[in-house]
């Protein structure tokens, strides 16, 4: 054993993990045979309107890093791949959470994926990646499937962590769609008229869930405000300051409405449909 | 160096090429008071555009408040729209609005084979999600027959490689003119061998847009936007070439609201428009419309309904892009976006994204209403829907 042994080598070893760690997944020619993996285009969160332009301010307003973006061409195939680095895995499962629907299949062993007949879809450590065919050959759909599935291994890290009633209490559940809102931009895209609710509050973190099926479906959300001020200032919105209190909820006349403090600025959130009274027995 | 200002002399251009006098605009105190409201959105020039007179062609044009709806549910051929549907989709709306008895009349109720008209077009979100070949083939075909010459007509957005990406070529259109603001070289290159951007060349800093917010940009994105501060000029080709516009936007949302005629001719039209998304959204769709150029240019609006989105818009997002089969026609831009809105709002409730209209998102129609420049109030819109033949 040498000074090479001990020292040098697992100091190279670590700086390349660094390395790793720092810059994006990448697609090379190998990771696809047959296909040209073309040179990839990055754009900082400035330059991101040069590149989807007003698409640009919902990743912005999740905290984003960069995007790099790579097509991938076979003959007349073709699909882009879009990597983009926001600033934490709960920034990236934000945005793949109000980036899709519904899938046909998920990625296996990629816990927040969707696999459409268009796209692929995921969201791994602070990496959310979209991947978009432009023609619905199989073996676009094939290559597609396959690229996401090198990147996700190719991406280490921690993935963002839900609250606990999300991730495995009451408003846990596998037909229902999770998301994360971080802006009154997502918030539209998700919850339309919501919207209103937030209006005079500029940034505020929202984990959001929908219970039960149409018009029986009651919205349920935690919201995370920076200020006791905002938190009164939605309470306002919503018309439930002063509404009369049941069970250490704030419940407006109809009951379509009710909101739970659980701090100067966190509370529950309920709306609509036929689950507000189970919700605030189980909340 | 720019002054914080609008530059008075420079608005005596804007003033000039208003052309014969007709009626005044409307005045409406409430919004331009606002935007001197130190606790309201930043002041903008929109005084000078409103002082300019309007004159015959000035928007909303031939037919204020009147809207066609015309629907093929066979408009998509293989995924994507068929030129022969789009073709026979535009010539029924075209009789319709106008109520004339040939397509020519039609067509020649707007321009005159005189005239240079700037097909305005929306590439932004990629070849998914943009105004169809198909739509602007039939456009440019039935000019044609109404006598333009081929050479009269561009095809004209913000980013000329855009325009490129998405199959507005000279190959694709033989003999049109294809042109953006902001250009490359051959050599991919947004700047010549002295290192200044070739869109400075393409802008007219005569006309501008001012707005009382800034922003800087490092040398990657300014070819983007083409330049800093407080001035968003507008597009030279506009300016100086174009005698008229038809406007080819596509049937997509905004966040709760929509980008179809009047987000497309004001984003569209004019550089430095990163800040502008950032503080003064609706006020720029509905205060850009008002300068001349597009004011009184732009005398049609299609919108490109065949394909559209009713989420993840202006960017595009396949699990949201559906097609709607159908085109909407008129020449009141206001009037337009207020049916296209309600059409995209349907489905987004329909979809359970939205469980009713959003105040907010109408704000940029009812202030373009006040300004003149058409009719946002449904109770007034002249909404016809009717079915193309086969």
């Amino acid at each position: 054993m040498n000074i090479f042994s001990f020292v040098i080598f697992p100091l190279l070893l670590m700086s390349q993990n660094v390395l790793a760690q720092q810059s994006s997944p990448l697609l090379s020619d190998k990771d696809l045979p047959g296909w040209k993996v073309e040179a990839v285009e990055t754009y900082t969160s400035q330059q991101l309107y040069g590149y989807i332009n007003g698409g640009a301010e919902l990743y912005l307003e999740y905290g984003f890093r960069m995007v790099s973006a790579q097509r991938c061409v076979q003959q007349k195939n073709e699909f882009m791949v879009d990597i983009y680095e926001m600033i934490s895995p709960l920034a990236a499962f934000g945005m793949w959470s109000i980036s899709h629907r519904t899938c046909a299949s998920t990625l296996q062993g990629v816990q927040y994926s969707c696999v459409t007949n268009d796209q692929v879809l995921f969201a791994r450590d602070k990496y959310f990646v979209n991947i978009t065919m432009y023609d619905r050959s199989n073996e676009t759909r094939a290559a597609a499937r396959k690229a996401a599935e090198v990147l996700a291994k190719r991406i280490r890290g921690t993935n963002a962590e839900l609250p606990p009633a999300f991730a495995s209490g009451p408003l846990a559940s596998k037909d229902s769609p999770q998301y994360f809102i971080q802006g009154p931009l997502a918030l539209q895209s998700i919850v339309g008229n919501w919207s209103d609710h937030v209006e005079g509050i500029r940034r505020f973190d929202l984990f959001l869930t929908r219970i039960g099926k149409g018009n029986t479906a009651t919205d349920a959300g935690l919201y995370r405000f920076r200020s006791r001020r905002d938190l009164d200032v939605f309470l306002g919105n919503v018309g439930l300051k002063n509404a009369p209190r049941k069970n250490g909820w704030l419940v407006n006349k109809a009951g379509s409405r009710a909101a739970k403090s659980i701090d100067e600025r966190q509370l529950w959130y309920l709306e609509g449909g036929k689950q507000i009274e189970r919700l605030m027995q189980r909340l | 160096m720019q002054s914080n200002e609008p530059d008075r002399r420079r608005f005596l251009k804007t003033l000039a090429m208003s052309g014969a006098a007709a009626a005044a605009l409307p005045r409406f105190p409430g919004i331009l008071h606002a935007a001197n409201d130190p606790t309201g959105p930043p002041a903008t020039n929109i005084d000078d555009a409103l002082a300019v007179p309007r004159v015959a062609t000035s928007m909303p044009g031939l037919y204020p408040g009147r809207v066609v709806e015309v629907h093929d549910e066979h408009c998509i051929v293989d995924d994507s729209p068929d030129t022969t549907a789009a073709k026979r989709m535009l010539e029924h709306a075209m009789m319709e609005l106008t109520g004339s008895t040939t397509l020519a009349d039609a067509w020649l109720r707007f321009v005159t084979p005189n005239d240079i008209i700037g097909l305005k077009v929306n590439p932004v979100a990629g070849t998914l999600l943009s105004t169809s070949l198909a739509i602007v083939n039939a456009v440019i075909s039935q000019l044609e027959e109404a006598g333009i010459p081929r050479e009269h007509i561009v095809i004209w957005d913000r980013r000329e490689f855009q325009l490129h990406e998405v199959g507005f070529t000279s190959d694709n259109f033989p003999g049109i003119r294809i042109w953006g603001t902001e250009c490359k070289d051959a050599a991919n290159s947004f700047r010549d061998a002295n290192g200044e951007l070739y869109s400075l060349q393409r802008i007219d800093k005569d006309v501008f847009y001012w707005a009382d917010c800034e922003e800087t940009y490092d040398d990657e994105t300014l070819p983007y936007m083409v330049n800093e501060g407080k001035y968003s000029y507008f597009a030279a080709l506009l300016t100086n070439e174009l005698t008229k516009v038809i406007n080819i936007p596509i049937l997509k949302n905004a966040g709760n609201s929509i980008t179809l005629c009047l987000k497309n001719l004001a984003y569209g039209a004019i550089t430095n428009t990163a800040r502008l998304h950032k503080q003064l959204w609706a006020e720029t769709s509905a205060q850009v419309p008002c300068f001349v150029p597009l004011r009184d240019k732009t005398v049609l609006n299609i919108v490109d309904g065949i394909i559209g989105c009713y989420n993840g818009g202006p960017a595009a997002n396949p699990q949201f892009i559906i097609p709607y089969h159908c085109l909407l026609v008129g020449s009141d831009p206001v009037a337009v976006d207020r049916i296209g809105y309600d059409i995209v709002l349907k489905k987004r409730i329909e979809k359970e994204i939205q469980k009713q209209e959003s105040p907010r998102a109408l704000a940029f129609m009812n202030m373009a209403e006040q300004y003149g420049l058409g009719i946002a109030d449904p109770s007034r819109i002249d909404h016809v829907v009717s079915l193309s033949q086969d």
